[in-house]
């Protein structure tokens, strides 16, 4: 009966690992303590463990509760995961200077690569100061600060990429020979997005639902 | 139900079971909590600063005890003078 209880509960909890974890843990202690005490009350152990289980309450509503009251405290996992992947995006970032890359055949940058170039440092800039503010948000618990600071980084991530792309591309068209160097900046902006979707889903999956 | 996990816990720390168990001994079996509630009744306690938590083992399996912090003792204290003061007022009424 309890070991019944405790799948449900596992699966009610199923996208919130962090949490499962600890709860799954202390209600198995109270199931089985209470389970005992009725036993020695005289009941039979079958009717021990139900009644301990009756007594404790729905796994879905306990659940819900449980998730609504570690909100939003559980977004910070992901808000540490999307930072992460932010300071892997350094790496795409810091491969655009010219002193890293073969003689570039311009005096001057020209406009439409500087202005790219710059943009996406800042859109960096917002994104990393963004990510922070959430993490630090929701470990205070302000549940609206957190999710908003959140998307902001997302979405400030996405802006840098897509203008970081677009710059290595055009760099490695202008630039005989940083090529080579611009074929590992793809692959680990595409890790950072990949990262930063996960960290998406994280955070979706513990949102509690309105 | 806040206050009364606070009060429960400013006697000694405990463990969930051990919060519902001692709720309903101090009242006689008068208060019988909804046992799961109190758990994400700890948690939200916890967020707030007012309790302390740490895992233990007995008996093999895994506890989580809890304590109240300063501040949960600060807000005991005030959640107690308030609720004196609305009983004495309903006492005043109703004697």
């Amino acid at each position: 009966m309890i070991d019944s209880y405790l799948a449900d509960l596992r699966l009610a909890l199923r996208s919130r690992f962090l949490l499962r974890r600890r709860l799954l843990a202390e209600v198995e202690d109270h199931l089985r303590e209470s389970a005992e005490e009725l036993r020695r009350s005289g009941l039979a152990a079958d009717d021990a463990e139900r009644e301990a289980v009756a007594r404790f309450g729905s796994p879905k509503a306990i659940a819900t509760e449980a998730v609504r009251a570690a909100w939003p405290r559980s977004l910070v996992p992901a808000a540490l995961l999307l930072l992460g992947s932010l300071l892997l995006f350094v790496f795409p970032l810091y491969g655009i200077p010219e002193n890293t890359l073969p003689p570039a055949p311009w005096d001057t940058r020209p406009g439409y690569l500087t202005w790219k170039l710059y943009a996406s440092l800042a859109a960096y800039g917002v994104s990393l100061g963004a990510v922070l503010l959430a993490a630090g948000a929701a470990w205070r618990g302000w549940a609206r600060v957190a999710l908003g600071a959140f998307a902001t980084s997302i979405a400030a991530l996405g802006v840098s990429a897509a203008l970081g792309i677009t710059l290595a591309v055009q760099w490695a068209q202008a630039v005989p020979g940083s090529g080579t160097t611009f074929a590992l900046v793809l692959p680990a902006t595409a890790l950072t997005l990949i990262l930063a979707t996960a960290a998406a889903a994280m955070a979706a999956l513990h949102t509690p639902a309105r | 139900m806040d206050f009364l996990l606070l009060a429960a816990i400013a006697r000694q720390p405990l463990h969930g079971y051990g919060v519902v168990e001692a709720i309903r001994e101090a009242t006689d079996g008068e208060l019988a909590l909804a046992e799961g509630t109190v758990y994400p009744a700890l948690y939200r306690l916890e967020r707030a600063g007012l309790l302390t938590s740490s895992w233990t083992t007995v008996a093999g399996r895994r506890r989580r005890v809890y304590r109240l912090t300063r501040r949960g003792r600060t807000r005991l204290e005030r959640e107690r003078a308030e609720w004196s003061a609305f009983a004495g007022a309903v006492h005043a009424v109703t004697a």
